[in-house]
């Protein structure tokens, strides 16, 4: 019997939950836990409907506990806090809501923590000690939604406003949410007639716009190369959105945000409502060795992302499709392995960048999502193979793997729109495709009212198979 | 923005709205997604 801990039920814990029970169903007496600091499942993509208030967190989240009990899946309410990796005594430390803790074995383990949400390396920046806002979680985008209707309030009562959304730091990643909640802020506006008295101000720490924290994308239309930096610059043209791109932020004061660009141009900007996404490091979690010694920095990267099969080391000119991790195994302890935020990537996938100063100003790579599921599921059958003596033998890199993204820029039926994005791989692999290291004929990016359909089928078709209902394996 | 994707980009932008072909669309992008979906599951 093998015990199996998977930490985090974001969508690499909790799909690979699902695979792994139901790969595992009547081939012995496995033990799988899933370990959370949340006792819900959450549909982060619709986050951006709750941050307009057009709708309520609750839609986007079901119960963990329920599904787990349905499938015979162990649960803990709890934060991992300690890994202890080494042979003789496998477990990780668990600190439960009522204060105590919990010390878990294990013969596999699975790290999908997502990621910390890391205000403090702004002053000044979120929605608890700053003064911007954020759609990253739950409370945080019905706090955002509360804060907007306040501004929509004034408005119409005359006021004029100036909003600012994008990324809160040189480092951050998650540009594509920023841009989805930045368009339906627009549209609403728009809707509501409330349009002109806005100035709206598109931030963000990319090279170029439409980078996306994926190097942009390319696509072939009637002989033309037609790229993602086109059509965000078209739709910000025909919105009305100023931009300034390059940036890093470096402090914000109350309805002020001050950033530092690539130029080492040091600029202000006066907001009365901001919503800017912030850096990513990973939850704090200290992996442990027999003897007591904090082997962290061993296991992990220097911002606690646990290192895979991965090639490090290399600078961006040299990083390529095969140094992107395929079985997401780490390289000391081969019963642990790390899916989605939770794996540290080799490097960026969008040109980095450092203003004279020396700050770092350039997206990290976005590994969430579908990216995110997909590499879960590899880790959890690779767990199986090993479960069953065989070496892992499933891979997901992101060189070898489909995007699919679609943001939403107006949810309505009738008269809602979406740029529908698909790039085949997400890291550009020029050893396989060596001209643009993307296949441009599996490539592609338009705007229309058929994303904003597949936006809404998608949020309720990924709420249905992750309930695990009848069928749901059937949902890819 | 050269005047062939200006080009491209108004007519995309003068779509986007039509029912007709964004039913067509929707018929065109979900069966690429489905063919990029099936190569990795």
């Amino acid at each position: 019997m093998a015990k199996i801990v998977i930490v985090g039920a974001g969508f690499a814990g909790h799909y690979a939950a699902l695979v792994l029970q139901d790969a595992l169903k009547g081939r012995g007496n496995h033990e799988i836990t899933v370990i959370s600091r949340v006792p819900k499942f959450t549909y982060i993509p619709s986050l951006v409907w709750v941050g307009i208030g057009q709708m309520r967190a609750e839609e986007t989240q079901f119960d963990l506990k329920p599904v787990y009990d349905k499938l015979g899946i162990n649960y803990i309410h709890g934060t991992v806090v300690e890994v202890h990796p080494d042979p003789e005594d496998q477990y990780v430390v668990v600190n439960l809501p009522n204060g105590q803790t919990q010390n878990v074995k294990y013969d596999y383990v699975l790290i999908a923590t997502g990621p910390y949400l890391n205000f403090p390396a702004v002053e000044g920046l979120g929605p608890e000690k700053g003064y911007t806002q954020s759609i990253c979680t739950p409370p945080h985008a019905t706090e955002a939604s509360s804060k907007y209707l306040e501004l929509v309030h004034k408005l119409e009562k005359g006021e004029r406003a100036k909003i600012i959304i994008g990324t809160g730091h040189g480092l951050a990643t998650c540009q594509g949410a920023a841009f989805e909640y930045i368009c339906n802020i627009h549209n609403d506006l728009v809707d509501r007639g409330l349009r002109d008295r806005v100035e709206l101000m598109w931030l963000s720490n990319e090279p170029a716009l439409g980078d996306f924290g994926i190097d942009g994308l390319e696509t072939k239309y009637k002989g033309n190369i037609f790229t993602s930096e086109d059509m965000v610059r078209y739709v910000f043209e025909q919105y009305g959105i100023r931009w300034e791109i390059r940036s890093h932020v470096r402090k914000i004061e109350e309805g002020k945000v001050h950033t530092l660009n690539l130029d080492g141009e040091e600029k202000e900007f006066e907001f009365d409502f901001a919503m800017l996404i912030p850096p990513f490091k990973a939850q704090p979690i200290k992996w442990i060795d027999k003897d007591g010694n904090d082997i962290t920095s061993k296991v992990c990267n220097p911002a606690g992302f646990v290192k895979v099969d991965a090639n490090y080391g290399k600078p961006y000119d040299e990083l390529d499709g095969p140094d992107w991790p395929r079985k997401y195994q780490n390289p000391i302890y081969k019963n642990v392995f790390a899916a989605g935020i939770a794996f540290a990537p080799p490097g960026p996938l969008s040109k980095p960048g450092k203003a004279p100063d020396g700050t770092p100003i350039g997206p990290t790579p976005p590994r969430t999502g579908y990216t995110a599921e997909l590499s879960g599921k590899a880790a959890a059958l690779n767990i199986v193979d090993m479960i069953e003596g065989r070496e892992p033998s499933h891979t997901a890199s992101m060189a070898e793997t489909p995007g699919l993204c679609v943001a939403s820029m107006k949810n309505k039926i009738l008269d809602g729109e979406a740029a529908t994005i698909a790039i085949f791989p997400v890291a550009r692999n020029r050893a396989a495709y060596p001209e643009y290291g993307r296949d441009l004929d599996n490539c592609a990016a338009e705007v229309g009212m058929a994303g904003a359909w597949f936006k809404l089928f998608l949020h309720y078709a990924f709420l249905y198979k992750l309930q695990a209902k009848p069928g749901w394996k059937l949902i890819p | 923005m050269a005047n062939g994707k200006r080009e491209l980009m108004d007519k995309m932008w003068n779509v986007r709205k039509n029912i007709f072909v964004q039913l067509f669309r929707a018929v065109v992008l979900g069966l690429h997604f489905w063919k990029l979906v099936r190569k990795v599951h």
